[in-house]
């Protein structure tokens, strides 16, 4: 009888605790799920997708060691895709991108990527290698090759955490939805991202000309499947806004093009066989098979 | 087998090569223009991320070597581009093509390699 009744106050108290989780779980902003779609309602993105146009946003900017030129021009590695997107800085931010384009001619910008950090958002759109845009109800994670980089969007109802409790980091904290009619097959996702960390730390850029925004930078994204000369490609358009060093909203979009049928995404350990490091001066130094550094 | 060390000839091929061949970091001022040539053995073949490295030893002329590292692109793309860690074996003779580090060490950035069987690597004009 003893055992019974201690065995029922167990399973009460397991009862109680299972309510709290639960309860917490609901009361918890960015936990709880709900309004996710249904898998056969989704957009067939599956393959992976290869960007155009260029590794910078701002591509009026490029150089080749040192000189500017033409994105087009051989061994910019960029093409006319993506024409110049030259963020509206206000003046403070315009001479913080304008040193960083001096330290870049001169080889001394320090690419958080040089020491094998994560791209971040929205860098992952500047990824080199391939992308994968999985799509699931409840998320979509896109999964980028270069950095082995993953950024998850929710699209089950979560939201964005209050002001408060958002920890500021590479790829933010990214919500969004679907709109379109399944039947077409050509949904959108839309989504917001918050949290990011931006230049605040000095590790976490837009892309290697040095462009920067603060922690307060903020996303709104569109993403859909479209069709351009015979070629099937992902749009993604952005709205990025940054009350600390942007004067108006900034609009720009990237091109994934899908790859041939069987492409294959590779590991990318970036810290397998580092040679490269970047010195206090923010040069990227070689090292020599003994570990030596290349002084130039 | 003897092996030679030749600095053949200041190579024409393209030089305006720089920020965009090595993804991973910059190499602005650190490059040199024009391909170099070495001719040598394979030591080692490092198909690793972020950059592959070729180990090529050299002789010098003067009884010695000298170890040249030779940075090639990340694994990834040589994969997709047909390459894989068997593209060069350890030992074999190879002539190769390079942009030689500015600072005038036995380092640069890799255009090409000629094989001894005629094989083309990379990028061999």
């Amino acid at each position: 009888m003893h055992n019974i009744k201690r065995t029922k106050r167990r399973a009460c108290h397991l009862f109680s605790c299972l309510l709290l989780i639960l309860t917490a779980n609901i009361t918890t902003p960015g936990i709880y799920a709900a309004d996710q779609p249904a898998f056969e309602a989704l957009p067939d993105w599956s393959g992976t997708w290869s960007r155009r146009g260029g590794t910078v946003f701002d591509s009026g900017t490029w150089t080749v060691n040192g000189v500017p030129t033409h994105p087009s021009q051989p061994g910019a590695g960029v093409s006319a895709l993506g024409a110049r997107a030259h963020p509206p800085y206000n003046a403070e931010w315009e001479a913080i991108y304008q040193e960083h384009l001096d330290l870049r001619d001169a080889g001394l910008f320090p690419d958080p990527l040089t020491r094998c950090i994560s791209h971040g958002f929205p860098r992952i759109f500047n990824a080199l290698a391939p992308v994968e845009f999985v799509v699931r109800p409840e998320q979509t994670w896109i999964l980028a090759e270069h950095t082995r980089a993953t950024m998850r969007i929710y699209t089950d109802g979560t939201e964005h955490p209050p002001p408060e409790a958002r920890w500021h980091n590479f790829y933010g904290h990214s919500v969004g939805h679907w709109e379109g009619e399944p039947s077409a097959g050509n949904q959108t996702l839309v989504f917001s991202t918050v949290s990011l960390k931006s230049w605040r730390d000095g590790d976490s850029v837009l892309d290697r000309s040095g462009l920067v925004l603060s922690d307060q930078a903020q996303a709104s994204t569109r993403i859909r499947r479209t069709e351009e000369n015979g070629e099937e490609l992902l749009l993604v358009e952005m709205t990025l806004e940054d009350p600390v060093s942007l004067t108006a909203p900034w609009v720009v979009e990237k091109r994934f093009y899908k790859d041939a049928p069987g492409t294959i995404i590779f590991d990318y350990e970036c810290n397998e066989y580092n040679r490269a490091i970047v010195d206090e001066e923010g040069r990227s130094l070689i090292l020599d098979e003994e570990g030596r550094v290349l002084e130039y | 087998m003897k092996k030679h060390f030749f600095i053949l000839s200041v190579s024409v091929l393209i030089g305006i090569i720089g920020q965009s061949a090595m993804a991973h970091h910059s190499t602005v001022g650190q490059i040199e223009e024009f391909s170099v040539e070495i001719e040598g053995v394979v030591k080692e073949f490092q198909f690793k991320n972020p950059h592959s490295w070729i180990q090529v030893m050299v002789a010098d002329g003067n009884g010695g070597e000298t170890e040249w590292s030779v940075e090639w692109l990340i694994p990834n793309i040589l994969m997709r581009q047909g390459y894989n860690p068997s593209t060069f074996q350890i030992g074999e003779v190879v002539r190769v093509k390079l942009r030689q580090h500015v600072s005038g060490s036995p380092m640069g950035e890799f255009d090409g390699a000629l094989k001894a069987d005629g094989a083309v690597v990379g990028r061999w004009e």
